[in-house]
């Protein structure tokens, strides 16, 4: 027995580490190199603008988190020049002419950096034809051959390429495709358009209206100067003035590149800003936590410590070896705790419970099954299958955190508002409980992946005659719960986990689905409306439901369990992924 | 195993077949793949790399398919699919009936597939009675009341406007705008927003606006010019110390009714006899959806990508339904486009010349090109920067003016020798670096070209053309610019570099004066026609050469140099326009404009004579134009029959009657932190405020539908579905009117009984089952202890109570 579990896990460990590694050095491949930052970019303190306040679509955001989301508009998941998102606002603002040959447009569409490239050396064939070239010339045109060779692996081009006759009609062309490629030309577009000075300047509403009303919109620095001092008083008129002070003591200094004084027209305005109209300012400790989180990345990283959780979880299991299951729940533990800590840090920054766009969907239902792991491991805490919920529920989490790191522009972490539709408690729930049934299903189909596995290194057709939680409940002849057997083969224990799991996603997805058609019924007035989502939802429970009548009827029930559980999983993850950004239907907002 | 009776009958054979659990497997496969079409579509691998997602693969959305053309909620709805959920249902029936003992340890899987047998059922009337639809309700009407004339009523939309005639006297009513968040300065409800409308009125020479507030009469009041232009607009109350103007002219709001609701994803056609309120009704019944029927390719405009697509025929008799007045009027649809724009477009034919030429280059290297041209047409009579022109020439004279050429010249003053002459410019150093200086006779100056810049724009002072020559008068060489406007002419040292030249001016030898003259050089392309129809040549004209002209006909290249190829596609003197719809190519279109681009051709027979028309699409069938809505369309399509009468026709969808006519009384939107700024996730909530008549004659209570918070009134279901969001740059204040879906919700109770009976059953059968198992079990040991068995036996009557009753949710597997 242990030789198999051991051939499992050891062949599981290399898949694994082979996939990561993979991942990790397929991600840090389309990394652009940062060049050397400049001095006054490494020594400026941004730290008081932490607990600024900007008004953006109705929200009041940190900078830090509002300057990562206006910044991922232009460079996606890139830094540009290796900045902050918050020095690389200011800067882009401040002194615009710096960027307009520097590659921080984003160009999310493969294909179309490919297009953009050709057409970028066309452009150079014409200007700078090889053949009759001075050494300077040719020094440009390969340094110019070299970025567009770096923009279609990291999709990054500068603002003046695009603005590029050729490019600009390849874009036009490509934007009249409404079907295929209008989309990544409008994205395009999109980041060229908010990297103008202008624009991030009259985005940045900083200034609380005057008076007490939530309904009035917040005041750039620029309309705020313009107009009187919001209090008709002598303080009033000096908060006035000093603004304008702070305010071009920052612009001037920091196009003039002057440390010392751009550190302290920082740290005045940041501390003028709440004191316009208190009232309305947000608490600053909330700010704080919020660029806290923003700055740490939302997070994300905690994929590393289940990483280092899997792999002591999995020697604990293949080799029966306590120590390393123990350290194996313990780095878990941490894990779950450091997830836990990212999600009500959302919440409490967000003000609503973090269900309302992918990464929060994601991130979630990951931390779903990291508290059903937990649970589980208690209950199991005798038997056979102890550690195996926690590795399922670590390898979920992992995959969700990976997502969510290495993919931020189709898991998109900004904090926005929800949809008006989205404001309702049955929804919550309903969510919720569907996403929690994915997490089940998949950590399920993880299970029934080391089965398979088993199977293959030779294993015999073993499985629980008393599956589910029924294997835990049902005592056996001695005494025991069933899966608590020292006896019990790899086969069982592994058949066993998938159907707890497996029972629980089969219920949840269930329960789910009705609380969906109650919500709809009275939203849209349908329970029901066919809509590719709910139809695959649905079909996902047909495959569970296959499972369970399947597996009453064949001989080799553990292989067919195991079979029909990671489809089931392909199915959820079907209809997440495909459905979600191809067949766009009315839950295109979840 | 039971034994097989030798001679089984049809009935327990079937019986036996919906006996078995692997029917019920094979039936969920096949639900599974009919849901997987409907929804997604059949997914197939389009290249090698299948990783490629979703480039790699091809997606057929069958259900939109020629023969189906079904919407989701019909591809669910069609008797494929209910057959098959009958079998499911009979098939659990059977299974739970004769081979699950109804015992406590069963009960789950009986109350699992009860509950899907009540959902089933409940589905079966929820959906087959299903009506949905939308209905737009606008928030008020103004009724005009002018001593001496009949109340006059208009729906409060800017724009609207309405003229009172009494005797001579005429009275114009214009709605100018609205403003859903009137802030109330004054009164008891100071600091609350109301719906106010503001109407100009012009009677005679007063000329006022009369402001009025929903809920508030006693504030209606006029405000009219004034002479300060500080103030130009003042209330009245302020300049003549009473609120109205005129206080014979009443105004006063009212609601304004709906009374029908648009249904769903349906096609009707509407007419009515010009001049006529009420419109007559016909659905049409098997209307396609998803794809383009035409019977002629000539009734359309084809996009390029569809060059090649085969007519489909449709013929769809629309006939009257009771009540209909107009059943002698005969309508058949006849094509159907579901994307498509009214276009005018120039063909081949007519009577007058217009000539239209389509053309062809091809490059050497493969790149190619293609250009229509129209020779009266300034916009399109030359192409490719004016390299390519198209002519069209009345007489061989004209032809001989065209190619005629002039070298560029230059007029040249020298003052002290008194010499003038005029030099033609033959070539260019820029051309020729072996180019000479050439003597100007009679002086001590000579000169040489070096390049020419003709048509510049320069500000102020229009097009300017200008050629750089080096001057030389003995050992002084200097550079000049000349311009066609001698006044504008620039000396500079010879090596000044022509783009920064201003830096390094120098003055201007005003002893020589010279004076460019462009010269004359027909394009270097030019494809004419004339002054025979049929008659079609190239000229072409390399720069100081003598142009040569081709035959060119229509199909065949033509060499025009450096390897490039010029073919005619396609040529015709005599053109003139028409107007078909243009079908849009499939990626052109927008999937949010879903079938509001539609169209049909409808035939239409009176009294045997037929005329075939097309009618676009509209959301909602207005009564006038009056009541249009912004963001609707509303334009009938007018007939003419052969009795002289004139008909107004529309394409739009069926409508039904509400149970009770609805007006809005508000609308109130609620927003997040800094109010709406366009996105729609600025919006916290928004609530339509309606009201229902009860009696025929009270408006009942006002009832709040927001979204997530539908209303039931008397058979129908109301939800908040769309708004009229503000639009800033016009100054439109939005919130006019209000979209409520509409609906009926037959047996979702009986549905939702049926899923929480299958949820306690899950539950049952996976954790309370189990606990029943183990008590039992405790008791058999407790037996098996009190007499003292040998355990041997303790593990058999463990194995029979495992195959007596299997844990798994479904009865009694011991029968195969």
């Amino acid at each position: 027995m242990t030789k198999r579990m051991l051939f499992v896990c050891t062949s599981a460990t290399m898949l694994f580490i082979t996939l990561i590694g993979w991942i990790v050095a397929s991600s840090a491949a389309s990394k652009a190199a940062p060049p050397q930052r400049s001095e006054f970019a490494q020594q400026v303190d941004l730290t008081p603008l932490k607990s600024v306040a900007v008004y953006d679509q109705g929200m009041l955001k940190s900078f830090d988190s509002f300057a990562s989301s206006m910044m991922q508009l232009i460079s996606g998941p890139h830094a540009i020049n290796g900045h902050t998102d918050a020095f690389a606002y200011l800067d882009i603002m401040l002194r615009p002419q710096v960027y307009e040959d520097v590659d921080a447009i984003y160009v999310k569409n493969k294909p179309m950096r490919g297009e953009i490239a050709d057409a970028l050396g066309r452009s150079l064939d014409e200007t700078l034809p090889t053949g009759q070239l001075t050494d300077n010339q040719k020094e440009i045109r390969t340094s110019i051959e070299h970025r567009l060779q770096r923009l279609t692996k990291t999709g990054l081009v500068s603002s003046r390429m695009l603005f590029d006759t050729k490019v600009q009609s390849l874009l036009d062309e490509k934007a009249r495709d409404l079907m295929r490629t209008a989309n990544a030309v409008q994205q395009i577009r999109i980041g060229l358009f908010v990297m103008q000075a202008q624009e991030l300047a009259g985005n940045l509403r900083i200034i609380p209206p005057p008076g007490t009303g939530t309904d009035i919109p917040w005041l750039t620095v620029d309309s705020f100067l313009a107009t009187h001092a919001h209090e008709a008083s002598d303080q009033g008129e000096k908060l006035h003035t000093q603004m304008q002070e702070a305010w071009m003591n920052l612009s001037q200094n920091w196009q003039g590149q002057d440390v010392a004084a751009t550190n302290e027209a920082v740290a005045q305005l940041a501390s003028l800003l709440p004191q316009i109209n208190p009232g309305l300012y947000p608490q600053q400790e909330k700010l704080s936590w919020e660029s806290w989180y923003f700055s740490a990345k939302n997070m994300t990283w905690v994929w590393m410590i289940y990483l280092l959780a899997i792999v002591f979880l999995l020697m604990g299991v293949a080799y029966k070896w306590n120590t390393s299951r123990w350290i194996g729940f313990s780095v878990f533990a941490l894990a779950f705790a450091f997830q836990t800590a990212a999600i009500a840090l959302r919440w409490y920054v967000s003000g609503r419970w973090p269900n309302s766009n992918m990464f929060e969907a994601v991130t979630t239902s990951a931390w779903f099954g990291g508290c059903v792991a937990v649970i589980l491991e208690i209950i199991a805490r005798r038997s056979a299958m102890r550690g195996l919920f926690s590795l399922s529920s670590a390898v979920g989490s992992m995959v969700a955190l990976m997502c969510a790191h290495f993919m931020p522009v189709q898991l998109n972490p900004n904090i926005s508002n929800m949809m008006p539709v989205l404001h309702d408690v049955w929804l919550y729930i309903h969510t919720n409980v569907i996403i929690f049934s994915y997490l089940l299903i998949t950590m399920a189909a993880v299970i029934a992946f080391l089965y398979l596995i088993y199977r293959l290194g030779g294993g015999k057709p073993d499985y629980v005659r008393v599956g589910g939680a029924g294997s835990m409940i049902i005592k056996s002849p001695n005494g025991d719960s069933y899966l608590a057997d020292a006896k019990s083969s790899a086969g069982q224990i592994l058949d066993g986990a998938t159907m707890v799991l497996m029972e629980l996603a089969f219920i949840l997805l269930w329960t789910g689905l009705v609380m969906g058609a109650i919500w709809a019924d009275h939203s849209w007035g349908r329970p029901w409306g066919w809509d590719p989502k709910e139809v695959f939802a649905l079909n996902t429970f047909i495959i569970l439901a296959l499972l369970v009548h399947v597996r009453m009827k064949v001989k080799d029930k553990g292989l067919w369990t195991a079979l029909l559980a990671i489809t089931g999983c392909a199915v959820m993850l079907f209809n997440w992924i495909a459905i979600n950004f191809l067949i766009v239907g009315l839950h295109s907002y979840a | 195993m039971p034994t097989v009776p030798a001679n089984r009958g049809p009935i327990t054979l079937l019986l036996d077949l919906f006996s078995s659990v692997w029917t019920g497997i094979c039936l969920l496969i096949v639900l599974f793949i009919y849901s997987s079409i409907g929804s997604a579509g059949l997914w197939l691998p389009a290249s090698f790399n299948i990783f490629d997602f979703p480039g790699g693969w091809l997606q057929l959305h069958i259900r939109q398919y020629r023969g189906f053309e079904m919407t989701e909620f019909e591809w669910f709805n069609w008797w494929p699919f209910t057959t098959l959920i009958a079998l499911i249902c009979t098939n659990m029936v059977v299974v739970t009936l004769r081979r699950i003992p109804f015992k406590p340890i069963n009960y789950g899987v009986w109350m699992i597939h009860t509950g899907n047998i009540v959902l089933a059922l409940g589905s079966v009337w929820y959906f087959s009675a299903k009506i949905e639809g939308q209905a737009t309700v606008l928030r008020r009407a103004i009724v005009i009341n002018v001593p001496g004339s009949e109340p006059v009523r208009m729906p409060a939309i800017p724009g609207n406007i309405k003229t009172i005639e009494i005797d001579d006297r005429s009275i114009t009513f214009q709605i100018r705008s609205i403003n859903p968040q009137w802030p109330i300065l004054s009164g008891a409800d100071a600091g609350k927003k109301a719906y106010a409308v503001n109407v100009a009125v012009q009677d005679g020479q007063d000329i006022f606006v009369r402001q009025l507030l929903a809920g508030y009469p006693q504030y209606t009041e006029d405000i009219i010019r004034t002479d300060d232009p500080n103030q130009p607009m003042a209330r009245a109350i302020k300049v003549l110390g009473k609120k109205l103007v005129n206080e014979d002219i009443e105004i006063t709001f009212e609601y304004e009714p709906q009374k029908y609701f648009d249904l769903e994803s349906t096609w009707a056609i509407y007419l009515r006899e010009e001049g006529e309120p009420e419109w007559t009704q016909r659905p049409i019944e098997d209307m396609p959806r998803y794809n383009d029927y035409f019977s002629d390719r000539a009734d359309v405009w084809l996009p390029r990508e569809m060059a090649s697509a085969r007519p489909h025929t449709l013929d769809l008799p629309v006939p009257s339904i009771d009540g209909d007045l107009f059943s002698d009027i005969n309508i058949r649809i006849t094509s159907y486009l579901r994307y498509a724009q009214m276009q005018q477009r120039r063909v081949p034919g007519g009577d007058r010349i217009d000539p239209e030429v389509f053309i062809r280059i091809d490059a050497p290297d493969g790149r190619m090109v293609e250009h229509q041209l129209v020779a009266f047409d300034p916009s399109l009579n030359q192409v490719e920067g004016g390299l390519l022109h198209f002519r069209w020439i009345t007489s061989q004279q004209q032809l001989e003016e065209m190619a005629a050429i002039s070298f560029p010249k230059l007029e040249i003053n020298v003052v002290d020798s008194d010499v003038s002459l005029i030099e033609e410019i033959k070539t260019t150093s820029t051309r020729n670096p072996a180019l000479e200086f050439t003597q100007i006779q009679g002086t001590d100056y000579s000169y040489r070209v070096q390049f020419i810049q003709n048509n510049m724009p320069i500000k102020g002072h229009g097009m300017v053309s200008m050629v750089s020559i080096e001057i030389r008068k003995s050992d002084i060489t200097f550079k000049r610019w000349v311009f066609d406007n001698p006044s504008l002419n620039r000396d500079m040292p010879s090596e000044a570099d022509p783009i920064i030249g201003h830096d390094q001016e120098m003055a201007l030898d005003e002893n020589i004066n010279i004076k460019y003259v462009q010269g004359n050089a027909p394009p270097s392309l030019t494809l004419i026609a004339g002054p025979n129809e049929n008659d079609l040549q190239l000229m072409l004209s390399p720069p100081g050469e003598k142009p040569r002209f081709e035959q060119v006909e229509v199909g065949k290249p033509v060499q025009i140099g450096l390897g490039a190829t010029l073919s005619v596609l396609r040529y015709s003197a005599r053109t003139t326009f028409e107007v078909k719809p243009a079908i849009i190519p499939q990626s052109q279109r927008q999937r949010d404009v879903r079938e509001r681009l539609s169209m049909v051709r409808a035939e239409i027979t009176y009294k045997g004579a037929t005329q075939s028309l097309w009618l676009p699409f509209h959301v909602h069938v207005f009564d006038s134009e009056d009541e249009i809505l912004l963001r609707y369309n509303f334009k009938p399509t007018i007939v003419h029959l052969s009795d002289g009468r004139h008909f107004e026709f529309i394409f739009g969808r069926e409508r039904m009657e509400l149970t009770a006519p609805v007006v809005l009384d508000d609308f109130v939107m609620e927003t997040h932190v800094g109010g709406y700024t366009g996105q729609t996730t600025t919006v916290l909530n928004w609530t339509s405020m309606i009201r229902f008549l009860e009696d025929d004659s009270n408006w009942g209570k006002t009832i709040p539908v927001s979204v997530n918070s539908p209303q039931a009134y008397d058979g129908f279901s109301y939800f908040q579905a769309a708004w009229d969001p503000p639009e800033p740059q016009s100054g439109y204040g939005g919130m006019n009117y209000t979209v409520l879906g509409v609906g009926n919700r037959h047996g979702v109770n009986v549905m939702l009984f049926g899923t929480c009976l299958s949820v306690i059953g899950m539950i049952y059968a996976f954790y309370i089952k189990p606990m029943i198992k183990r008590r039992r079990q405790k008791a058999v040991y407790a037996q098996v202890i009190a007499e003292k068995i040998s355990d041997e036996v303790v593990l058999n009557s463990q194995t029979v109570d495992m195959q007596e009753e299997p844990v798994i949710i479904m009865g009694s597997n011991s029968h195969d």
